[in-house]
């Protein structure tokens, strides 16, 4: 039988609610909250939702978990509607360790959906043996990632899907390394990686989209100057660094680099120090990138400087939050919905049957190719799946189709390499979406 | 990085100047809104709220909803403002269950609304799925104008007109009504006031009420400018903590100068050293307590 196994793990943060909440219970007199403790099997009960939702009280929360609860019942659902496909052998472990709380926390829920229907495609089954997923929440947090990969490795998973968070990534990865499992990153990451042979990213390094729509901005677009901003955190700082790269290589000038704090809220006074230039690079994401775009709008400054970045600041997960201060902004970036391939078609349309409200992203789109790795792979390496050596080399030698074409990991760095599409922020309609610009290699 | 530096900081140019001095006030007025709560809390019921950065977070995303769904951005600052008014109510009824165990101890206090905090993040974390949330402006608040070489949005000078009149609406409440006498004489000696036939605990109520509505406006104000976000529970917080600390524990004008001051720091700080900005403001709080460890204004030893 196939089953998705979830093992949602309490956050620190989640946890200390749930302190409060026993707070609270205690203060009203009956104390009983032994059932948020872990559980492990097929019940597919969100742990760490369901105490947040006790305690709800005024919100409404009519339409609040979609996204979470869809993925369980669809996993469970499976395991009866694929009895034709026989799966006699023995189960094989993935481990995921994503961010569902913490600053990442948005992308946990959409990502696990994603993979979910990926490897559901083929029966969550390869070759005969039944896949096994463990979802683990790492909490946006590099060493509760260390602790979840540690575990997952001792629970026996073959291969361990991480992180969301770059920092998480780069963490878990010597640790993976010691202990044999391969690890497959399902979104762009840094460089660096390339030091573990374990190591895989279904993406190219944000270093490499950022440098060549740097080249790109120089070359082709014809701009001389330029002012770079990013966050300062490993993401920001290596898409800052690379842009600017690109672009004085291509005989540019960098006029200034203004790197404001993870988290920023307030950005009008790095706004206002932006000097004239021809152009202005943004390598912000999440919450930041929101607030970055529109207030970049709203001082003025796009009317005066055209805006360029790197895929995250619009992704069509948070355009439509982003609103109309996002139109006109042009990134350079691997992914887009728009791309026009058969696979990305098969992607969108199950995404969208899965949570017609969830707009398809990089995100997703990473988790859905790193199913299709996964399934790829697992089938190769059969029964020596938990084989560190021939599972590593089953998905060092695969090439699949994923929502942005043919993949395959590059033999020295794990990474995968391919176009770069330039795309710009349009409005169609009312509803804010990409246009693809032009492709770069 | 450092491949290159602006020659000259616009900071320091009289159109920089004036930028950055209107960043900082717009930003230093929204504060204040959070920043009184807190202090008229803790005035007369000598009760630590740190539930209140989570009142912000919860009425920032009702307003962004409320504006999302039928697009009046007064309805979605007013909507906020309810939001606030309820959860500060709820939290308040919590605490009241247990009242002489919660209030007989700052720790417990500390604990309890820390707690409350918690849990109301996680419950916007649920609902709207950790995904930042953003208003549109409706036109004629959406524009900029300039000012020399320099631009800056409407919206930021509305939100400083409201805050203005939220504050002198504040004041005259305290100074001159009957509602405002009988908090500050809670605040000097509760024993005294209920002696005289107040009843304390609707006055609690009121107040806890008028905090989290003030806490809900700064929400629904201050989507505009930063966004609905979880994780601005701390951040909102921190920096309301700061306010009152620097302007002294319970009084309403040391936390108006104090919000002021540290919205100002914290626009040059960015200005000036623009990776160290949490720095400098935490630079002031220390620079003050130093020079007056009562803060700016020293309301509980009388001595104003």
């Amino acid at each position: 039988m196939t089953s998705t196994q979830r093992n949602r793990v309490l956050s620190r943060r989640s946890l200390a609610a749930v302190c409060a909440l026993g707070l609270v219970v205690a203060a009203c007199g009956d104390g009983d909250e032994d059932e948020v403790t872990d559980t492990v099997g097929d019940s597919p009960a969100e742990v760490t939702d369901t105490t947040a939702d006790t305690t709800s009280g005024g919100a409404d929360s009519t339409e609040g978990s979609s996204n979470g609860t869809a993925p369980s019942t669809d996993a469970t659902n499976d395991a009866t509607s694929n009895d034709s496909i026989p799966a006699t052998g023995e189960p094989v472990q993935v481990g995921v360790i994503s961010s569902y709380t913490g600053n990442f926390g948005l992308y946990g829920d959409p990502m696990e959906l994603a993979l979910t229907l990926s490897l559901e495609s083929a029966g969550t089954i390869a070759g005969d043996r039944p896949i096994e997923v463990v979802f683990e929440d790492d909490a946006t947090d590099p060493a509760v990632a260390v602790e979840r990969a540690t575990k997952l490795v001792e629970d026996g998973a073959s291969v361990v899907v991480c992180c969301v968070n770059a920092g998480s990534t780069f963490a878990v990865a010597p640790v993976l390394a010691e202990a044999g499992v391969p690890q497959i990153t399902p979104i762009a990451n840094p460089l660096g990686l390339h030091e573990n042979p374990n190591a895989f990213v279904a993406a190219p390094s944000v270093n490499y989209d950022a440098e060549r729509l740097g080249t790109y901005a120089a070359e082709t677009l014809g701009y001389n100057t330029a002012v770079v901003l990013g966050m300062d955190m490993a993401y920001g700082q290596a898409v800052a660094q690379a842009f600017s790269d690109g672009f004085t290589a291509a005989g540019g000038e960098v006029v200034s680099t203004i790197l404001p704090p993870f988290g920023t809220q307030d950005f009008g006074s790095y706004l206002a120090e932006i000097p004239d230039a021809d152009v202005v690079f943004g390598g912000f994401a999440g919450a930041d990138g929101i607030a970055f775009i529109q207030q970049y709008d709203q001082f003025g400054l796009k009317d005066r400087m055209p805006l360029l970045a790197h895929g995250p600041l619009i992704t069509e997960l948070l355009l439509q939050a982003e609103g109309p201060a996002a139109i006109g902004t042009t990134a350079g970036f691997y992914y887009s919905s728009q791309l026009d391939n058969a696979e990305n078609d098969r992607f969108k349309a199950a995404l969208a049957d899965a949570n017609p409200d969830l707009p398809p992203s990089h995100f997703t789109a990473g988790s859905w190719a790193t199913g299709t790795v996964l399934l790829d792979a697992l089938e190769s390496a059969g029964t020596d799946a938990e084989d560190g050596d021939v599972m590593r080399s089953a998905i060092a030698n695969t090439t699949v189709d994923t929502p942005w074409g043919r993949i395959s990991f590059d033999a020295d760095t794990g990474y995968v390499f391919g176009p770069t599409y330039v795309y710009s922020v349009i409005d169609d309609d009312g509803i804010l979406r990409h246009q693809i610009d032009a492709t770069i290699g | 990085m450092g491949n290159s530096h602006v020659a000259v900081l616009a900071a320091v140019t009289p159109d920089g100047v004036l930028l950055h001095t209107l960043i900082g006030l717009s930003f230093g007025l929204l504060l204040f809104l959070v920043a009184s709560g807190f202090t008229l809390t803790f005035g007369l019921a000598r009760f630590v709220n740190l539930s209140h950065g989570a009142t912000f977070l919860i009425a920032a995303h009702v307003a962004a909803q409320v504006d999302r769904r039928i697009e009046v951005f007064a309805l979605a600052v007013l909507a906020a403002a309810v939001t606030g008014v309820l959860v500060a109510l709820a939290v308040f009824g919590l605490a009241r269950l247990r009242w002489q165990a919660i209030t007989a101890d700052p720790t417990r206090q500390v604990l309890f609304t820390f707690g409350c905090l918690l849990v109301i993040a996680d419950v916007v974390r649920n609902r709207w799925d950790g995904i930042p949330q953003s208003v549109l402006l409706p036109s004629g608040l959406d524009g900029s104008f300039t000012i020399g070489n320099a631009t800056f949005p409407i919206y930021r000078v509305f939100a400083m007109g409201a805050a203005i009149a939220i504050a002198i609406g504040l004041w005259w409440l305290q100074e001159r009504t009957r509602f405002g006498a009988m908090v500050r004489a809670g605040a000097d000696d509760r024993e005294q006031l209920e002696a005289l036939g107040i009843r304390t605990d609707l006055l609690f109520l009121a107040v806890f009420a008028l905090a989290g509505g003030l806490a809900g406006l700064a929400g629904g104000l201050g989507v505009p400018l930063l966004g609905a976000s979880v994780g601005q529970e701390f951040d909102v917080l921190i920096l309301a903590l700061v306010a009152v600390v620097v302007g002294g524990l319970g009084s309403l004008k040391g936390a108006f100068i104090a919000s002021i001051l540290v919205g100002l720091v914290d626009a040059y700080g960015k200005a000036w050293l623009p990776t160290f900005a949490s720095f400098t403001i935490m630079a002031l709080v220390v620079l003050v307590l130093a020079v007056r460890p009562a803060g700016l204004v020293d309301r509980l030893s009388g001595a104003r």
